[in-house]
């Protein structure tokens, strides 16, 4: 009986083998791939990684920003026109990963200083700025022991100073002393300009007269950028704005030279606040003056300073030939930019009425384009 | 079993290794590739003719014709005394002494080159704009060691033609490239410094104390300086005369329109045209044209929509100012509806149809409703006076051409040279057999 046990067991062995055989020829035949649920899942698992991590290393290598010849800003939704932002709330989804959270730039000015104005003439620059800021009662009208001081330069083009396309490095230089002799805790120095910034801060002599007398030159980086939306604001809306050069500052100078240009008609007070706009801020090329008279209201100067030591007359905003310069001579110093603009204008052979954005500007309440209402006091040196 | 899933395993393994090798080799292209020169770059220096690879300047062993003998650096990588290899920055020009790259070359096109030149852009884009290369350039001093006193520095410079005595001079060149030859002229034209002095560089060129500008057939070239003196000035001429020499073949402007302009009064009595003798009648020293001013505005010209590639000349006439324009277009008709709705653009902002004295062009048809300017001849096809915000307009068409002066405050001065800027179209015109009314 054993026997036969052990022959059935044969039998039954050689039974499934035969029929493990046929599975396999079956299997052969079909294609089907025999595997249990374990390997399955094991090799999907396996797999899943893989793609993963082809995944993720396509991931570091991509440039969000692509090839361009401007470092800042550019990794933003190409918007083609002001009524597709309008359309969209003037969403601008660019490199700004800043949350939406509502911030505005602070009021810096001081309303027992409103409605100052000086004018004055003379050749050196360093010498009109001390006289006007001596004509407005002393820079301690503005200036306190222990304030932090951002002064807003022009510094959008990587030019040499004598073309008078940037804010001057002997004036910045001047201010930031006067500053600093006022009892300034720090003073920073800042622009978002329209070419390189490194580029643009070195050219103009800028970044040496900064860091020579102490103060800090903040450049733009993509993270001190932060969307801002301007109250009744047509255009700036949810718009990267820099912020970060204003972190503990309480006071804020802007510093401008007076220039033509080509679309607006002119550069000077107003026209610096473009420099604290990030992104594709061209774009409001199209409607320029209305871009200046929201970034009149967006920006509220403790003092403004415009330079018409010499006015680029033509050519602008770049200028290019020391002959597109007239050497008029003039600094004119205020806490009114609207009214400070007004003046500036008519050394460059303009009047407010050639300007809209300064007209919108005083509708809306940022100043106003009839200086000689503020009995500007009028020096020669 | 298991023999046969070792079968198939071996086969979805070989599989697999194939695809994971593919994404492998994938990833370390795109690795290479991250750090390659911008291939943008690339096709920008094949257009304007550079070396097709990376920019590397290819130094000419022998100087063009006009070019100082000046040596010539290696600008191979350096190594420095500490071992490390500095990289030389690739130029957008070929290179000769004493300049060297202050800064990266820089490319922009329609899309970005308000990124480097603001507003200014609109000059240009609506102006047959393709690209602008610009770049910035150093100028240094070179000092070799002689052979026969070793101990002995010279200072090459102060042997060859270039010296530099400004260390802190650099200078940047700006190539636009603007498709055609008009076009370039145009961007060239608008921007005309005024007090500047017109150079033998290129047939249409003029310098400032920190400035050349110029036009080399369709490119448009501004190289500015960061100080005013003789090294800018010549320095500038150097980096002119090294791209005109490297870019020839490219014709000239020719420009048979501004020809049209008057250089001085025409005689109707020359003309035999039947006109009254006082109508041309002003005495020949007292036109006078202002070559350098002449401009060609290629659209938008005057706030009218319609009118482009429009020549724009100032003219002085008995001490009084005036602008003259001339435009060849298509066809008689197109000049003649043109002149026309210029006028009506005229009168709709403003203007007052101008009573033209008897035997003027035009005088005795000067509604703005006909289309015949003269009882005895065909040559003008319409003429039409207007006074404009103090000023007087007038425009006309004479055949193929649309003409007219404005930005005059007389009335006797616009008369007078709209009558001496038909008769010279009378008479320079190619196409005389249609001005004459034979269509």
């Amino acid at each position: 009986m054993e026997r036969d046990k052990i022959d059935q067991s044969k039998i039954d062995q050689g039974k499934n083998e035969n029929a493990n055989q046929t599975d396999i020829n079956r299997n052969e035949n079909s294609n089907q791939i025999d595997i249990n649920r374990r390997q399955f899942l094991s090799r999907s698992i396996r797999t899943g990684v893989a793609v993963a991590s082809v995944g993720a290393v396509g991931y570091l290598f991509h440039d969000p920003k692509g090839s361009s010849t401007s470092s800042i800003n550019l990794n933003v939704d190409h918007v083609t026109s002001l009524k597709s932002i309008n359309s969209d709330s003037g969403k601008d989804n660019s490199n700004s990963t800043q949350s939406s959270d509502i911030w505005t730039i602070p009021d810096f000015s001081i309303p027992e200083q409103a409605g100052k104005l000086a004018i004055v003439r003379g050749e050196d620059r360093t010498k009109t700025l001390e006289a006007a800021l001596k004509a407005l009662g002393g820079i301690d009208k503005f200036i306190k022991d222990g304030d932090v001081v951002l002064i807003k330069v022009n510094a959008a083009f990587a030019v040499s100073p004598i073309l008078s396309a940037t804010t001057h490095p002997d004036i910045l230089s001047k201010m930031i002393r006067i500053c600093y002799n006022a009892g300034a805790k720090k003073v920073k120095v800042t622009d978002n300009p329209i070419n390189d910034p490194a580029s643009c801060f070195l050219l103009t002599g800028i970044e040496a007269a900064t860091k020579q007398n102490g103060a800090e030159l903040i450049l733009p980086r993509d993270e001190y950028f932060k969307n801002l939306t301007l109250q009744n604001g047509r255009l700036i809306k949810e718009w990267p704005v820099l912020k970060t050069p204003f972190d503990g500052v309480t006071k804020l100078i802007s510093m401008a030279p007076i220039k033509d240009h080509h679309r607006s008609g002119a550069s000077m007070i107003l026209k610096n606040g473009y420099g604290l706009l990030g992104g594709r801020r061209n774009i409001f090329h199209q409607d320029i003056h209305t871009i200046i008279a929201e970034l009149a209201r967006m920006v509220k100067s403790t003092l403004v300073v415009l330079d018409g030591t010499n006015t680029m007359m033509t050519n602008g905003p770049t200028g290019g030939s020391l002959s597109d310069l007239k050497p008029t001579h003039t600094l004119i110093v205020g806490t009114d930019p609207v009214a400070v603009d007004s003046f500036g204008s008519t050394l460059l052979g303009k009047t407010h009425q050639d300007l809209p954005h300064l007209i919108q500007a005083s509708a809306a309440g940022v100043g106003t384009v009839d200086y000689l209402s503020l009995k500007p006091i009028i020096l020669a040196i | 079993m298991p023999q046969a899933n070792l079968k198939s395993s071996i086969k979805q393994s070989i599989i697999s290794m194939i695809i994971i090798g593919l994404l492998i080799f994938i990833s370390i292209a795109l690795f290479n590739e991250q750090f390659e020169f911008n291939p943008a770059v690339k096709i920008l220096a094949s257009k304007l003719n550079l070396p097709p690879t990376t920019m590397q300047v290819d130094l000419l062993t022998s100087s063009k014709t006009d070019l100082p003998s000046l040596p010539q650096t290696n600008l191979s990588e350096n190594k420095l005394s500490s071992g490390v290899v500095e990289k030389k920055l690739e130029s957008i020009i070929r290179l000769i002494q004493p300049f060297e790259p202050l800064s990266a070359p820089e490319f922009f096109d329609n899309a970005t080159l308000s990124d480097k030149i603001d507003g200014k852009a609109e000059l240009y884009l609506p102006a047959g704009f393709k690209s602008l290369s610009c770049q910035r350039f150093k100028l240094n001093t070179i000092k070799v060691t002689t052979n026969s006193d070793s101990n002995k520095t010279v200072d090459l410079s102060k042997s060859s033609p270039q010296t530099n005595t400004d260390p802190d001079l650099w200078i940047e060149l700006f190539i636009y490239d603007m498709t055609l030859s008009d076009n370039s002229f145009a961007v060239f034209s608008r921007q005309r410094r005024e007090n500047s002095t017109t150079t033998s560089i290129a047939q249409y060129s003029y310098q400032t104390e920190n400035a050349l500008f110029f036009v080399h057939g369709h490119f448009y070239i501004e190289i500015i300086a960061s100080s005013a003196s003789s090294d800018a000035v010549k320095s500038m001429s150097d980096l002119a005369k090294v791209f005109i020499n490297d870019h020839p073949n490219l014709e000239p402007k020719k420009m048979d329109v501004p020809d049209l302009f008057p250089t001085k009064a025409i005689d109707k009595d020359n003309l035999g045209l039947n006109l009254q003798k006082n109508s041309l009648n002003i005495d020949k020293n007292s036109l006078i044209l202002d070559k350098d001013s002449i401009t060609l505005i290629t659209s938008d010209a005057f706030g009218f929509e319609k009118f482009d590639n429009i020549y724009t000349a100032s003219y002085t006439l008995n001490g009084i100012s005036a602008t003259a324009f001339i435009s060849k277009r298509a066809s008689i008709e197109e000049a003649a509806t043109l002149a026309q709705e210029y006028s009506k653009f005229l009168i709709n902002f403003g203007g007052k149809p101008v009573e033209l004295k008897e035997h003027s062009i035009g005088s005795k048809n000067n509604s703005i409703d006909s289309k015949e300017g003269l009882t005895n001849s065909k040559i003008a096809k319409v003429f039409y006076g207007v006074e404009i915000m103090d000023t007087f307009e007038f425009v006309f068409s004479s055949g193929i051409y649309l003409a007219g002066v404005r930005e005059t405050e007389s009335l006797e001065t616009a008369n007078s040279l709209a009558n001496q800027l038909y008769a010279q179209i009378a008479v320079n015109s190619k196409d005389s057999k249609k001005i004459e009314g034979k269509n």
